[in-house]
């Protein structure tokens, strides 16, 4: 057997704040291809550095504002958009990304994902969709599919889950994707769009949990969710929003892909519009 | 007290079986043999585990209760409510932040009367982010009209669980309880815990009669717009309900020891000699490390004892003012605190003993999970024996 490889530089480190290492996450989990193809994107957006913000919730997720050598913020459980609102409308230089959980953002935190999509407020989302809650130990969120076995639907969960780029295009999102953690590069030039994106950007990143979800389900080993999302998924560009219901289910497809975008008045265009129009004080 | 042979061919307990469970599990085995018929949680560490057990022994047919998985703790309390409302008996569980999130709906279960019981697992606020006890997140709710108790280890902990029912249901109380452990120190450490049994929890504590419930045959509406005289009318009804709950509490727990032999005391626990130089004042399981340090240092030849906080509310002011006496000086060890005033517990003391010359002494130790073992309690009441007053 050969030896593992080891080195002692990773090209991503400059994004990281490397004396928090080693990180909290376990093995075969997809959060750091995640936060890989974020700060990649970063490098490639041409936008300097001190101009991101990442604002991140509750959950395995929430540890990226930890990791992410940026000005960050480690919000409550479900705030991070409503805070990232916050952050935008007091400095709409900034390029506000919000990278958290399907729990988080979803589920506790679902009133503010729809509402900013509402706005169109110029955030780009990145949720990271697991399926569950990791971080507690594998409950059922708002996505943990129907039948899927969480350690609080011990013999499968009888709720529907949410279909998210669904919900996001009723909500009004102006550009959504979906990738899972495999699509490296896809995920990160869906990023790199959402940097600019002149509105509310949604990308789903669908992600392994071999321990909280995959074991309890089809995926025993940690790589088996990986080799699923290899072997299932289906490139779509248009696909009828109404069927990306994910149901984790080895017979079933995943659609992934840039699913919408439309070019839609965001909010600080709507804002001034507005003033202007009614001939009162304009922000 | 009855003999073992009643306690054990009649209420069918077992006291050769012990079972090493973790505070949240003897919580949540206590929380399943009290037979609630709604459960709405959320997880949150370190109360997670109570929620899967209970939503385990829903699943696999061992309790018949509707159990919700909502989308958060204020839904959580919203959904107990509900089902509350609708004369069903309710629990869940909670901690640190999902309290905080869902204190909306604790203040309204209170003032609402209804009587819920939550399994509180002490954890401290942030940020900074601790997942570690303290009492800060119970303090919070210190003017909700919930009852709190506090238990000092895992088997007391499965014991007012039940307990909690009984007197939350009681027509002259009425009013939710939290049953608070501390997190981590209790909550995921195993400890030996006597069992009840179905039986014994069926005997003891009758099944759920609501004084008035949601019923179609029978409408009522409820939350509607209050005015000031009947509003200040209902808060003191809410206050009177406080000081029933005092006999109400002690009565419970004394029927609960003379039918178990476990007395964890009344409203306060008193440890140690009749009279003492020092008292030591604390809550859960720091009052429990209290008792290790007097026993070292009455060893040593001092003369200190531990008075425990069971329940803080109602706080225990007339059974304060009773023992505070045998005591030259007091030692409040809190874990907690109130900014800007004196710690919960001492302002609690101080308005308890208005009026006397006792001496009182506090100091913060435990926050945000800091270890406190007996060592440092000695050299803090080593300290205060030095102190002039």
């Amino acid at each position: 057997m050969k030896p593992p490889i080891t080195v002692e530089r990773h090209p991503r480190d400059k994004l990281l704040r490397v004396d928090r290492l080693p990180h909290i996450w376990c093995p075969g989990c997809g959060l750091g291809k995640v936060i890989s193809a974020y700060s990649k994107a970063i490098d490639n957006s041409g936008i300097e550095r001190n101009k991101h913000v990442v604002v991140s919730g509750i959950g395995c997720s929430g540890r990226a504002s930890g990791y992410l050598d940026l000005d960050s913020y480690h919000t409550t459980h479900g705030r991070p958009i409503a805070f990232a609102t916050g952050l935008k409308l007091a400095n709409p230089e900034l390029q506000v990304t919000v990278i958290s959980g399907d729990g988080d953002l979803s589920t506790i935190g679902g009133n503010h994902l729809i509402h900013a999509a509402r706005r169109n407020i110029n955030l780009n989302v990145i949720l990271v969709n697991n399926f569950i809650y990791g971080m507690t130990g594998g409950q059922a969120s708002a996505t943990t599919p129907y039948g899927a076995k969480t350690s609080t639907t011990t013999k499968g969960n009888y709720d529907h889950p949410f279909n998210l780029p669904f919900l996001m295009r009723a909500a009004g999102a102006t550009h959504i994707a979906r990738w899972t953690v495999l699509h490296h590069v896809q995920l990160q030039e869906s990023i790199e769009k959402a940097f600019q994106h002149d509105g509310f950007s949604f990308v789903e990143a669908l992600s392994p949990c071999p321990k909280g979800f995959g074991k309890k389900n089809s995926f025993r080993n940690a790589i088996d969710t990986m080799h699923y999302f290899e072997q299932r998924s289906e490139l779509e560009e248009n696909p009828e929003l109404t069927q990306l219901e994910i149901d984790m289910d080895p017979k079933s497809d995943v659609i992934v892909g840039e699913f919408f975008a439309e070019e839609k008045m965001p909010y600080f265009d709507s804002k001034d519009r507005f003033f202007h129009y009614i001939g009162g004080h304009q922000a | 007290m009855k003999s073992s042979r009643y306690q054990e061919e009649i209420l069918m307990l077992d006291f050769s079986k012990v079972e090493i469970w973790t505070g949240n599990q003897a919580i949540a085995e206590a929380a399943i043999l009290s037979r609630p018929e709604v459960i709405a949680a959320y997880p949150i560490t370190p109360s997670t585990p109570i929620i899967e057990a209970l939503s385990s022994a829903v699943e696999n047919g061992r309790l018949d209760a509707e159990f919700i998985a909502v989308e958060s703790e204020h839904a959580a309390m919203s959904g107990v409510m509900g089902g509350s409302a609708a004369g069903a008996r309710t629990f869940t569980a909670t901690a640190s932040q999902g309290l905080l999130y869902m204190m909306e709906m604790i203040y309204w279960a209170g003032y609402g009367r209804l009587p819920i019981v939550i399994g509180l697992v002490n954890r401290s606020l942030a940020p900074g982010w601790s997942i570690w006890v303290d009492h800060q997140d119970a303090y919070s709710m210190r003017d909700a009209g919930w009852l709190q108790i506090f238990a000092k280890n895992n088997q007391e902990a499965h014991d007012l669980t039940v307990q909690a029912f009984k007197v939350a249901e009681n027509h002259g109380v009425y009013l939710p309880m939290a049953v608070n452990i501390d997190g981590f120190v209790l909550s995921h450490v195993a400890g030996q815990v006597q069992p009840l049994t179905q039986k014994f929890v069926d005997d003891f504590l009758p099944s759920f009669n609501p004084i008035f419930k949601l019923d179609s045959s029978d409408p009522v509406s409820f939350g509607a717009l209050t005015l000031p005289d009947d509003y200040q009318m209902l808060r003191k009804d809410l206050e009177d309900s406080f000081q029933r709950a005092k006999k109400v509490i002690t009565d419970v727990s004394k029927e609960f020891a003379e039918l178990t032999g476990r007395d964890w005391g009344d409203l306060i626990e008193v440890y140690g000699p009749e009279s003492a130089d020092i008292a030591v004042v604390a809550m859960g399981t720091l009052a429990e490390e209290a008792e290790e340090a007097v026993d070292e240092l009455n060893k040593r030849g001092k003369n200190v004892g531990v008075v425990r906080i069971r329940s803080f509310r109602p706080f225990p002011t007339e059974r304060i003012r009773e023992v505070a006496k045998n005591y030259d000086k007091i030692l409040i060890i809190d874990r907690g605190q109130s900014f800007g005033s004196a710690t919960p517990l001492t302002l609690e003391f101080k308005n308890a003993l208005y009026g006397t010359d006792i001496p009182i002494v506090t100091r913060v130790m435990g926050t945000g999970g800091k270890d406190v073992d007996y060592s440092e309690i000695m050299a803090v009441i080593e300290e205060v024996y030095k102190e002039e007053m």
